[in-house]
C-alpha cells in the first residue's frame, strides 16, 4: 500500500476529479462514537543508534482514543538493551515521564551486524524483542529544484531530492526521515520506508541509486527560500519496514479506497504470558544524515 | 452414485426421444418495427397444450405430432398473435409481432410474458429491459444498468461511488458481468460513479444469483448478462441526450437494404463527459491544475448478417476509457471488448451459437516531469472459445450442452522509473492460465404441474508456465507466510491443475395456473480473484489466477422460492426466496498486506470461507400507468478466517442486514412521467479503533484493543430520489423527451464509511469521521431525443 499511498494521498487529482467530475461534495464530519471502555497496553518505543550520542527508550500506556493530549509516560522496574554476543547489558536510566536514557561509553558500543536484546520487566512482566543492527547507507548529497508544474500532485516550487544508494546485497530496508528546519517531519505523508533502492518489493534495483519515488517526493508542500533541510537514512529490519509501512497505512486510511483498519503488531513480547501484549517496537539502526541544505 | 445418477437420467431422456415421430416448427421471433430479436417470447399452442420460448436470438423450435394448430405468439408489451398453421413437414416460421401503442406517450414497458414468473423452471433471476432501467431516477440523470440493478433484491452496495455490486453476501469480483457474452473486468467509469455500459445501446439485462444454468460458470455470486441491440434492421435511427455530466449519441440501421435484402444491421453508440470543458474557468486560476484531465468515453460496435436461414453472424465490440489527473501525474484506465458469434442450425431442432471473444482491462499511472518520471502499467487479457448448443429434443426436454475454453494473460505490474541519467525497469512477470469447461443441462417437463433443470459443469483450470511458484509455510495463523523455495517452470508447463465438477439443479412445482415453489441448488467453482483489501474497489486493484497457493473458490447455494401472480390481468407478481450459500477458499489479507507489485504477494493472502444466507420479498406491478417494484431483503454474511477476529465468524465489510428498494414510475399524461425510488439500507460494518498511543513523535497510532474484525456498525443509508419526463414534441419521425431529476432530495448524508484519523490542524488529538460520498441535493436536467 505504500506505492498507492504516495500515487493517491500525496496527490490531489482523485478526490478533485470525483468533486469536479459529478459536481457532487463529499463530505467528511467529525462524529462522536461510544467506542467502549478502552483498554491500556503497555507501550514501548525503541529506536537505539550505533552512535554515541544518548540513546533513549520511551514507556507509556495508550489511552483511549478519543482521549486528547499527550500520553503520560510511565515508569517500570528495569529497562535496558542486551548485547546477545557478549552478553552485556546495557541499562538505561529513568529521566521522569516514561523517559529512559543511556549514553553509550565508546563508538564500538553497539557493532553492526550483531543481535541487541531489549529487556524491560514491569512487575511480574517481563518484555523482549530482538534486532539486528543493520549498518547504515551512504549518502551523496541533498539537492533542490524548482518544479513549474509542481512534484507528484503538488503546487510548484522547490522540491528536494535525496542522491543515495542502496547497499550491495538485496534486503536492505530504509527508513528516510525529513527535517523541515530542523524540526522531524512525522506527518504520516512525511513517512518514508523503501526496500533496496525502491519503494516496493517488486524492485530490482539493489546497490543502485535511490529511484524516483523514494528519493524525491518526500512532502507535497514546496520548500521556501530560507528553509532548510536535512535527511536522515536509518537501515532498520525488515520487521520494522512493514511496521512503519502498516503505521503510515493506518493514520491516512481514509476515504473512499479506505483498507480494513488493522491494528500495527508489535515485535515486543512478554515472555511470562503472552496474551499480554505490549504495543510499539524495538529496533537497532544504522544512522546516516544527510548535511543541511539550504535553500536560496 | 451421481454417475449412476446421471446416467440413468440421460437414458430415460434418449428413450423417451426413440419413440418419436414428429415434425418441427421453428423460426424467429423479432420486433416488427425494427426487427430486433425477442428474448423469451412464448409460444403455446392450447391443444395439446405445449409451448416454448425464443432464446436470445430470439430462435424457437417446437416439435409436435404433424397436423393443424393455432400457434400463439406473445409477449408483453406486444400485441398477441395467432396463427392457423397445418404442419406435415419440418417448418419455418418467423414471426414478427408490433408493440402495443401506449396509452399516453409514455414508454409502455416490455418484457417477458406475464405469467413467466410463475411458468419458468428458473428461479433468483431478475430481467430488465432497457425502457424500465430508463424509467427509474438516477445520478445526474445519467441511465445506468449497474446502478438499477442496485435496487433488485439480494443485490446491494458498500456505499454510494462503489465500484461494483454485491450479489448475496458475495464480493464484487464473485459476479460474471458479460457484454455479448464477453467478461468485463471492471465496470465503472468514475471509480465507480457510473457504468460502463451505454443504455442507447443495451437492449436488455439478465441478472441471475442462483439456480444457475450450467453454461454460465467461473464466478461464485452472479452472472450479469448484458445484451447489446443488435441494430434497426428496418429503418436508419439516431438516439441521442445531452446530460450534465457526459452526451451521447447512437446511430443504428440496415447495412445497403437493397443490395443485402435487409439482411444486415448496425449500431454504433458513444458516450464522451465533458466536464472537463466545463471546469475549466474554475481550473485554469490554479497553475497546477489549469492543464487538468478529467474525461472518459465509451465506444460501442455491433453488426450482423444474416447469410442464410441457417446461419447468422454477429460482431460486436467495446472499448471505454477513463483518464484523469494533473500535468505530473496521470491515471487512466479501461475495458476493451470484441465478440464474434456465429448462429448455426444443425437442424431445425439443433440450435448452436459458436462465441470467440477477446477482452481487456487495463491501467496505468505515472507521475513526475519529464526529467523525472515513474509510470506503471498493468492490464488482464482473455481470449475464449464457446460453442453452446441448444436442442429442442421435444416440447418437454430442452438439451444444452456445449464447451468453453478460455486463455488469460496477466500482467500484474509493470513499472519505469526514470531520469536524465537512467531507466529503471522492474515489475512482477507475467502470469498464464488456460480455463476450460464442459457443461450439459436438460430442462425436462415432467408433467404440468412439474418441471425439472438439472446438468453439471465440469470446469478445469490450469495454471501455466513461464512461471514460478512459491513454495509457502505459514508458522503463526494471520501472519505473513514464510516462503521456503521458489520453483520455475518454462512456457507452458502445467505449474497447477484444478478440476471441479459443479452439479446444476432446479425445480419448479406449478401449484397452480398463478402459484409456482421452486427449489434450486448449485455448485460454482472460481479461478480467478480481485485482490482488493479497500472497501470499495479501485481500478488499481488486480486479478490473479488460482496458483498452487491460492485455491479456487468455491461455493454451494440452495435457494427455495415461492413465486405468485395475482390482478385481473395478472398485473402483479410477488415471489418469496430465501438462500443459503457457503463459500470456501474466500481470500483474505494480513495486517499490512502489501497488494501491489509485489512478487511474494501470496504470501499475504489468508484463506477463509464464508456463509451468506437470506431472506428476499420482491413485489412488482410490470404494466400500466403505474408500475415498479418493492423489494426487501434480510440477509447476513460472514467469514471466518484463520488468525482474524479471534478465528470467530465476523460480518463482511458488506453486510447489511437489512436492504428495502422502492422504485416506481407513473405516467401522468401524455406529455408527462413521474418517477421515484427510495433505498434503504442497514448500515455496514466497520473496524474502528478503541485506544491510541504514539511512537517515536509520531502519534494517534489507532489501535483496537478488541482484536475484533469490523467492531462497530456505521449509520444506516437511506435516500429518494425522483424524476420527471416531459415529452416535448413526439412524431413518427422525431421526438425528444426532457428529464428533470433530483438525486437525494431530503439532502442526506449517508455514511460511507467511518474512519480515525490524527486531527489535521493538531497531531496530539484524534478523531472520527463521518465521510459521505454525497452529502448534498444533486439536482439535473438531460435531453434526449430520436430520430
Amino acid at each position: 500500500m505504500q506505492l498507492f499511498n504516495q500515487i493517491f494521498k500525496n496527490t490531489k487529482f482523485t478526490i478533485l476529479a470525483i468533486a469536479i467530475f459529478a459536481g457532487l461534495t463529499a463530505c467528511e464530519d467529525p462524529i462522536e462514537l461510544d467506542l467502549g471502555k478502552p483498554v491500556e497496553q503497555l507501550v514501548i518505543d525503541a529506536v537505539i543508534d550505533q552512535t554515541t550520542d544518548t540513546q533513549y527508550i520511551y514507556i507509556s500506556k495508550s489511552v483511549g482514543y478519543l482521549d486528547n493530549g499527550v500520553a503520560k509516560g510511565y515508569q517500570i522496574d528495569t529497562v535496558g538493551i542486551l548485547d546477545t554476543s557478549s552478553f552485556t547489558f546495557y541499562p538505561f536510566k529513568y529521566a521522569g515521564n516514561g523517559k529512559y536514557f543511556f549514553v553509550p561509553p565508546s563508538a564500538n558500543t553497539f557493532q553492526f551486524d550483531k543481535d541487541y536484546q531489549l529487556i524491560c520487566k514491569d512487575g511480574v512482566n517481563t518484555f523482549v524483542s530482538q534486532s539486528r543492527l543493520n549498518s547504515p547507507t551512504t549518502i551523496d548529497s541533498l539537492t533542490y529544484k524548482y518544479e513549474p508544474l509542481g512534484a507528484f500532485g503538488g503546487n510548484k516550487g522547490n522540491y528536494i531530492t535525496l542522491w543515495s544508494k542502496d547497499k550491495i546485497g538485496k534486503g536492505d530496508f530504509y527508513w528516510l526521515r525529513l527535517y523541515r528546519n530542523d524540526s522531524i517531519q512525522l506527518q504520516a505523508g512525511d513517512i518514508r520506508v523503501g526496500i533496496d533502492n525502491s519503494v516496493s518489493q517488486g524492485g530490482e534495483g539493489d546497490g543502485n541509486l535511490f529511484i524516483v519515488p523514494l528519493r524525491g517526493n518526500f512532502t507535497s508542500r514546496p520548500w521556501n527560500i530560507g528553509e532548510t533541510a536535512r535527511i536522515e537514512v536509518f537501515t532498520i529490519t525488515p520487521e520494522m519496514y512493514f511496521y512503519l509501512n502498516l503505521l503510515t497505512t493506518q493514520l491516512q486510511n481514509t476515504g473512499l479506497f479506505a483498507v480494513p483498519p488493522s491494528n500495527v503488531p508489535s515485535n515486543i513480547i512478554c515472555t511470562n504470558n503472552p496474551e499480554n501484549k505490549a504495543l510499539g517496537f524495538f529496533c537497532m539502526v544504522g544512522k546516516v544524515e544527510s548535511p543541511t541544505l539550504l535553500i536560496k | 452414485m451421481k454417475k449412476y445418477f446421471l446416467i440413468s437420467i440421460f437414458s430415460l431422456l434418449f428413450l423417451q426421444l426413440s419413440a418419436q415421430n414428429k415434425v418441427t416448427l421453428s423460426g424467429y421471433v423479432k420486433d416488427s418495427a425494427n426487427g430486433e430479436a425477442l428474448n423469451s417470447c412464448n409460444i403455446f399452442i392450447e391443444e395439446p397444450k405445449v409451448g416454448t420460448q425464443s432464446n436470445a436470438y430470439g430462435f424457437y423450435s417446437l416439435s409436435l405430432e404433424p397436423g393443424t394448430y393455432i400457434f400463439n405468439f406473445s409477449f408483453v408489451g406486444y400485441n398477441t398473435k395467432s396463427i392457423n398453421v397445418n404442419i406435415t413437414k419440418n417448418t419455418t416460421l418467423n414471426m414478427e409481432l408490433n408493440k402495443v401503442l401506449a396509452q399516453f406517450g409514455a414508454v409502455t414497458l416490455r418484457g417477458k410474458k406475464k405469467d413467466n414468473n410463475v411458468e419458468k423452471v428458473e428461479m433468483s433471476v431478475n430481467n430488465l429491459n432497457i425502457a424500465q432501467i430508463k424509467k427509474i431516477p438516477a445520478l445526474l440523470g445519467e441511465v445506468d444498468v449497474v446502478k438499477s440493478i442496485q435496487l433488485l433484491p439480494g443485490v446491494s452496495t458498500v456505499g454510494e461511488g462503489a465500484t461494483g455490486f454485491n450479489v448475496r453476501g458475495g464480493s464484487i469480483d464473485q459476479n460474471l458481468i458479460l457484454l455479448d457474452e464477453a467478461p468485463v473486468f471492471n465496470s465503472s467509469h468514475l471509480f465507480g460513479f457510473f457504468s460502463i455500459f451505454n443504455p442507447d445501446a443495451v437492449k436488455d439485462v439478465k441478472l441471475i444469483k442462483g439456480g444457475m444454468p450450467a453454461t454460465y460458470g467461473g464466478r461464485l455470486s452472479s452472472t450479469l448478462d448484458v445484451r447489446m441491440k443488435e441494430g434497426n434492421s428496418k429503418r436508419t435511427e439516431v438516439n441521442g441526450g445531452i446530460g450534465v455530466i457526459f452526451s451521447r449519441l447512437s446511430i443504428e440501421g440496415p447495412i445497403m437494404p437493397k443490395r443485402l435484402n435487409n439482411k444486415a444491421s448496425y449500431i454504433i453508440a458513444g458516450r464522451r463527459s465533458y466536464i472537463d470543458v466545463l471546469a475549466k474557468p474554475f481550473t485554469k486560476k490554479n497553475e497546477s491544475l489549469k492543464d487538468a484531465i478529467f474525461y472518459f468515453y465509451d465506444f460501442t460496435a455491433k453488426v450482423n448478417y444474416t447469410f442464410n436461414a441457417n446461419n447468422k453472424v454477429f460482431v460486436s465490440g467495446y472499448l471505454g476509457r477513463d483518464a484523469f489527473g494533473v500535468p505530473n501525474a496521470k491515471f487512466d484506465w479501461g475495458n476493451t471488448t470484441a465478440t464474434v458469434r456465429w448462429n448455426h442450425l444443425f437442424s431445425k431442432k439443433l440450435f448452436t451459437n459458436f462465441t470467440t471473444y477477446y477482452s481487456k482491462y487495463d491501467y496505468s499511472l505515472g507521475f513526475g516531469s519529464d526529467n523525472s518520471s515513474f509510470r506503471w502499467k498493468s492490464d488482464i487479457v482473455n481470449f475464449s472459445v464457446k460453442p453452446d448448443f441448444t436442442y429442442y429434443i421435444t416440447p418437454k426436454n430442452t438439451l444444452n450442452f456445449g464447451a468453453i475454453s478460455t486463455y488469460y494473460i496477466f500482467s500484474p505490474g509493470k513499472a519505469t522509473s526514470k531520469d536524465l541519467t537512467s531507466t529503471v525497469e522492474f515489475g512482477l512477470p507475467k502470469k498464464y492460465a488456460m480455463e476450460n469447461a464442459l457443461f450439459i443441462e436438460n430442462e425436462q417437463k415432467v408433467s404440468d404441474k412439474l418441471t425439472i433443470r438439472y446438468g453439471i459443469r465440469v470446469s478445469n483450470f490450469n495454471y501455466l508456465g513461464k512461471g514460478s511458484a512459491l513454495q509457502l509455510q505459514r508458522d503463526i495463523a494471520g501472519k505473513r507466510a514464510e516462503v521456503l523455495g521458489i520453483k520455475t517452470y518454462e512456457d507452458m508447463d502445467v505449474i497447477k491443475s484444478y478440476i471441479t465438477p459443479e452439479p446444476r439443479f432446479s425445480l419448479n412445482y406449478k401449484y397452480n395456473k398463478l402459484t409456482a415453489l421452486k427449489l434450486s441448488y448449485n455448485r460454482m467453482a472460481q479461478y480467478l480473484h480481485l485482490i482488493s483489501n479497500t472497501a470499495a474497489s479501485v481500478p488499481l486493484d488486480v486479478w490473479t489466477p488460482s496458483t498452487n497457493n491460492i485455491k479456487p473458490q468455491i461455493a454451494d447455494q440452495v435457494a427455495i422460492g415461492y413465486f405468485k401472480n395475482f390482478g385481473k390481468n395478472i398485473d402483479y407478481e410477488i415471489s418469496i426466496e430465501s438462500y443459503y450459500k457457503e463459500m470456501q477458499n474466500q481470500i483474505d489479507y494480513i495486517d499490512g498486506a502489501d497488494l501491489l507489485l509485489n512478487s511474494q504477494l501470496e504470501a499475504d493472502l489468508l484463506n477463509g470461507k464464508g456463509r451468506a444466507y437470506g431472506l428476499e420479498i420482491y413485489a412488482k406491478k410490470n404494466v400500466g400507468k403505474l408500475n415498479g417494484w418493492v423489494s426487501y431483503t434480510l440477509a447476513k454474511s460472514e467469514r471466518k478466517v484463520e488468525g482474524i477476529s479471534h478465528n470467530e465468524w465476523y460480518a463482511n465489510r458488506f453486510d447489511r442486514r437489512h436492504n428495502l428498494n422502492v422504485t416506481g414510475s407513473y405516467d401522468i399524461s401524455k406529455k408527462w412521467s413521474a418517477s421515484a425510488s427510495f433505498v434503504f439500507g442497514t448500515g455496514t460494518p466497520t473496524n474502528l479503533p478503541n485506544t491510541k498511543y504514539s511512537f517515536q513523535g509520531i502519534q494517534g497510532i489507532p489501535q483496537n484493543a478488541s482484536e475484533l474484525r469490523n467492531n462497530v456498525r456505521i449509520k444506516p443509508f437511506h435516500r429518494l430520489d425522483l424524476s420527471a419526463t416531459y415529452i416535448y414534441k413526439k412524431t413518427a419521425k422525431w421526438e425528444s423527451s426532457w428529464v428533470v431529476g433530483v438525486y437525494n432530495v431530503y439532502k442526506r448524508r449517508n455514511p460511507f464509511s467511518y474512519y480515525s484519523q490524527p486531527n489535521p490542524n493538531n497531531n496530539f488529538e484524534t478523531q472520527l469521521i463521518r465521510y459521505s460520498v454525497i452529502g448534498s441535493i444533486v439536482p439535473s436536467v438531460s435531453w434526449n431525443f430520436k430520430f
